[in-house]
């Protein structure tokens, strides 16, 4: 009895293992590693364009590209994607994509129903950059991907990552735009890429700047500095170096900034919406350029009140720029829904239009906390 | 009675089998009777017929002081002759004063009997049958002298610190070397003699009042219902008394080293010792001892503690790591990072068979290798593990055979597999089986398949103690010497097994 029960066991096992069969297997070599998915309106269908990473060789002597672009077209996102099967051989695996690229067309017209694919399919993942191309066309940034030594997708994930600890760009992933699309009272961001021309023939991918979404549409782009205020209002900011140039006898000072916060508060006066930003930013000094003695306090005294005017002053156009787009990226709205529902119940309606004429004051108050390893200047011999 | 019987070396099995066994050839022979008789002539026909004229019995008959004749008759080759001799020709020819056999021969180890088959089982074990004309009593006097190794370190489990004495295949020796450690009137053995042809001597050891009496009981037990014909090695005992042989993981433990064994025995567990075999097996055996050494206790607590952990790992590895690299890479190709996905692709570019084939060709190839070494000898070993080195790893890749990543697994691989030897044999089964079924399901039949081990495991009993214990059911004096060495006098584990303990060995 318990000899026929193990051997009806093995066999039912055998029977499932058969049956199921390799289900889905794929093979290292019979797979091609999708880098990016950047989508571009074609007339009346969906330009798709696909960086497949090439596998590395050690022992290779060949000029192999690190990346082969392959484009295709179709009604809809997926079936482009199918259609690369038409003229690439491998099974394509989405899941490595680094980035997801939106072309500015696409992005006026309004990004949801694009990225609903990457989205809903099981090779699409949340946590994959965001971006849109500005000023450039599809194919220049393309065409800078075939000539790159390493897959542009990893360059380009590597250049989100380290360029916001310089502030100017944001590190905005798939589902942060979700997020802020869905939320109430912020309007979401995504990153921006363009191709550089640093003469020559040599062309190179930047990140720097901000693309600012009203909905899911394309409204504008914030600059570098404009990026980097954004950054410090909506406390991302991680480190940067912010140049000031104190009044007359000093030179130019650059500071680091070790850390900055940042926090919302909200008045009502005489029926009015009043909103405040303090912002604290803790910094270094990193160089001074006049061979001043930055051990004074007045010297110190004059750097901080600077700085902090010209933080407080990128801010402000920062701000401006946004109220002129209509889109309250910096998530006014959601901080009043938060903290003041009840007044955020009256305003909901019509808060695109107060935010365009919201007052905000700023407040910045800044710290130098070290100057470096040494206090005084260097100076030039025989003065 | 029961008990002086078994410290006669009589047990029931025993007494029937030699007998029966013995006097089979004489059928035919009608002449002789089967008992002993007082004339000497008579009696040495008897043994002669009963050892079937074998050329190693040597009878010798000869003239004493007492008046009559004697004889002695005993197996040459086992036999010290010398210390016959002196000790036992020599006083019986002298002239005497006294008449007392006894007197004459003042040796400890002296016995008297009339009864055959002890007379027989004494010569066939050493000892030599001294008779005398007109006279019914035998005397047994045990000067044997059989060819045994010296003790020295076993090789296949050396310490760096600790004691480096070895069994050997001697089981007076054996027993000597754990009564140096245990020098208590508590320390008991018994004697049982077991296969009907080899009348293999098979001890048992432990601590009266700190066994688990359940267990000991349980090991009397199965060692009196063996029924064989031979035992050749304490291997055999094991797989005679073990609780489920179809299972691949060893419900027994075996090592070569007293101051395990002495350190089991003190722990409550019994051990049992087989004559010819230098390694001794002990009982109950559960999982956590597998990842220990005896050199463990030796060291400082925290290390050791860093070394269970490491080979606790090393177990995961040898286990998963083959079927886990075959599921990544052709059913979960996104769990791999980028970078390494992309190498490990150019690697795989241009090679023949799927990784599951390869994985599989791989670890029998090893398998292979192994085996080889083991059996070779040593000149030519070295040799093979040259060749093996070089043809699996390097040429298998510049041949486009094999993918550099999976030598790379597969070496790592073989290298944790040899740090918890105690489990080799399962770990080479599994590896296989997961392997297998992550190359069909994926990771989900890797899940299913450690899952399955892992029930498996926690259904055994080893001697009626859970084989995952003390994890599973907790018991939370035993988790000190399991993956953590608690300091030696913060652990009471002595006491884990022995049967006062809070915690029953049965359902």
């Amino acid at each position: 009895m318990k000899k026929k029960g193990a051997f009806l066991c093995i066999i039912f096992g055998l029977i499932g293992l058969i049956l199921s069969g390799c289900w889905s297997r794929k093979e290292l070599k019979d797979i091609g590693v999708v880098g990016f998915i950047a989508m571009d309106k074609g007339e009346e269908s969906v330009d798709v364009t696909l960086e497949i990473i090439t596998p590395k060789r050690i022992d290779s002597t060949s000029e192999e590209k690190a990346a082969k672009i392959l484009e295709c077209s179709g009604k809809t996102i997926s079936s482009a994607i199918s259609n690369v099967n038409t003229i690439y051989n491998n099974e394509l695996i989405l899941s490595h994509a680094n980035v997801y690229i939106c072309s500015e067309a696409i992005a006026q017209e309004g990004l949801m129903n694009y990225v609903e694919f990457l989205n809903r399919y099981y090779q699409g993942r949340r946590y994959v950059h965001l971006a849109v191309i500005k000023d450039s066309t599809m194919s220049e940034v393309t065409k800078i991907a075939e000539e790159m030594d390493e897959p542009i997708s990893q360059h380009i994930e590597s250049l989100f990552d380290n360029y916001t600890e310089e502030g100017k760009t944001a590190s905005v992933k798939f589902i942060d735009f979700l997020q802020d699309y869905y939320q109430e009272g912020i309007e979401p961001v995504t990153g921006v890429i363009y191709s550089t021309e640093t003469g020559g023939s040599e062309e190179g991918i930047g990140v720097e700047g901000l693309a600012v979404f009203k909905d899911d549409k394309l409204v504008g782009f914030l600059d570098g500095e404009g990026t980097r205020s954004y950054n410090i209002i909506t406390n991302k900011l991680d480190s940067c170096i912010l140049v000031t140039t104190p009044d007359n006898q000093f030179g130019q000072v650059a500071i680091e900034v070790l850390d900055s916060a940042s926090s919302f508060g909200m008045q009502i006066k005489d029926g009015e919406l009043l909103m405040s930003v303090s912002i604290a930013i803790k910094g270094m000094i990193d160089e001074a350029m006049d061979y001043s003695l930055i051990t004074e306090d007045d010297v110190v005294n004059e750097i901080t009140e600077n700085l902090s005017e010209l933080v407080a002053t990128q801010v402000k156009e920062a701000i401006y720029q946004a109220q002129a787009y209509e889109a309250d990226i910096f998530g006014f709205g959601q901080y009043i829904h938060r903290y003041h529902p009840k007044v955020w119940n009256e305003v909901e309606n019509d808060w695109d239009d107060l935010f365009q004429s919201l007052n905000i004051s700023i407040d910045v108050e800044v710290d130098i906390e070290r100057a470096g390893v040494t206090n005084e200047p260097l100076d030039i011999q025989g003065n | 009675m029961k008990r002086f019987n078994k410290l006669l070396g009589k047990t029931k099995h025993a007494d029937e089998n030699m007998l029966g066994n013995n006097v089979s050839p004489m059928e035919g022979d009608e002449n002789i009777a089967l008992s002993l008789s007082n004339r000497i002539e008579k009696n040495k026909l008897l043994i002669e017929k009963i050892f079937n004229n074998t050329i190693d019995l040597q009878i010798v008959t000869f003239d004493t002081c007492l008046g009559v004749l004697g004889m002695i008759a005993f197996i040459g080759d086992i036999v010290d002759k010398e210390a016959i001799d002196c000790e036992v020709v020599q006083p019986l020819m002298k002239e005497a004063k006294t008449n007392d056999v006894k007197k004459l021969l003042a040796m400890t180890d002296l016995k008297e009997s009339c009864v055959l088959q002890e007379i027989v089982a004494a010569i066939v074990n050493g000892s030599s049958a001294l008779f005398f004309d007109h006279e019914e009593i035998v005397f047994i006097i045990n000067k044997s002298k059989w060819e045994t190794r010296q003790v020295e370190e076993p090789p296949s489990e050396s310490v760096i610190k600790g004691p480096k004495e070895g069994f050997v295949e001697s089981i007076e020796v054996n027993r000597s070397l754990v009564r140096r450690k245990i020098k208590s009137a508590n320390l008991v053995f018994e004697r049982f003699v077991i296969g009907r042809e080899t009348n293999t001597e098979i001890n048992i050891g432990y601590i009266k009042g700190g066994v688990n009496e359940e267990v000991l009981v349980e090991a009397r037990e199965r060692l009196n219902k063996i029924n064989i014909n031979a035992i050749l090695d304490s291997g055999n005992i094991e797989e005679l008394i073990d609780d489920s042989l179809i299972s691949p993981i060893a419900t027994i433990g075996n090592t070569q080293k007293p101051d395990m064994v002495a350190a089991k025995i003190l722990e409550g567990r019994v051990a049992i010792f087989c004559d010819g075999s230098p390694h001794v097996l002990t009982v109950p055996h559960v999982f956590a001892e597998t990842l220990h050494s005896p050199e463990d206790y030796y060291i400082r607590p925290y290390i050791a503690t860093f070394l269970r952990l490491i080979r606790m790992a090393a177990l995961v590895v040898s286990i998963t790591l083959p079927g886990l690299y075959v599921a990544l890479t052709t059913y979960h190709q996104d769990m791999i990072p980028t970078v390494l996905l992309r190498t490990m692709k150019g690697a795989s570019e241009g090679i023949p068979l799927p990784a599951a084939a390869e994985a599989i060709l791989m670890t029998i190839f090893f398998e292979f290798l192994k085996e080889s070494g083991t059996r070779l000898p040593k000149a030519v070993g070295s040799a093979i593990s040259i060749v093996g080195a070089l043809v699996l790893g390097e040429a298998g890749v510049q041949a486009g055979i094999v993918s550099a990543p999976m030598v790379l697994i597969i070496a790592f691989t073989a290298v944790s597999s040899f740090i918890v030897s105690a489990l080799n044999e399962m770990i080479t089964l599994y590896r296989l089986i997961l392997l297998v079924l992550s190359g069909i399901l994926g990771l989900y039949g890797l899940t299913v398949g450690l899952f399955m081990m892992t029930i498996h495991a926690s259904s055994l009993r080893s001697f009626g103690i859970p084989y995952l214990s003390p994890v599973v059911p907790v018991q939370v004096d035993g988790l000190k010497d399991f993956v953590f060495r608690f300091p030696l006098k913060e652990m009471y584990n002595s006491q884990f097994f022995s049967s006062d303990n809070k915690y029953k060995g049965s359902e």
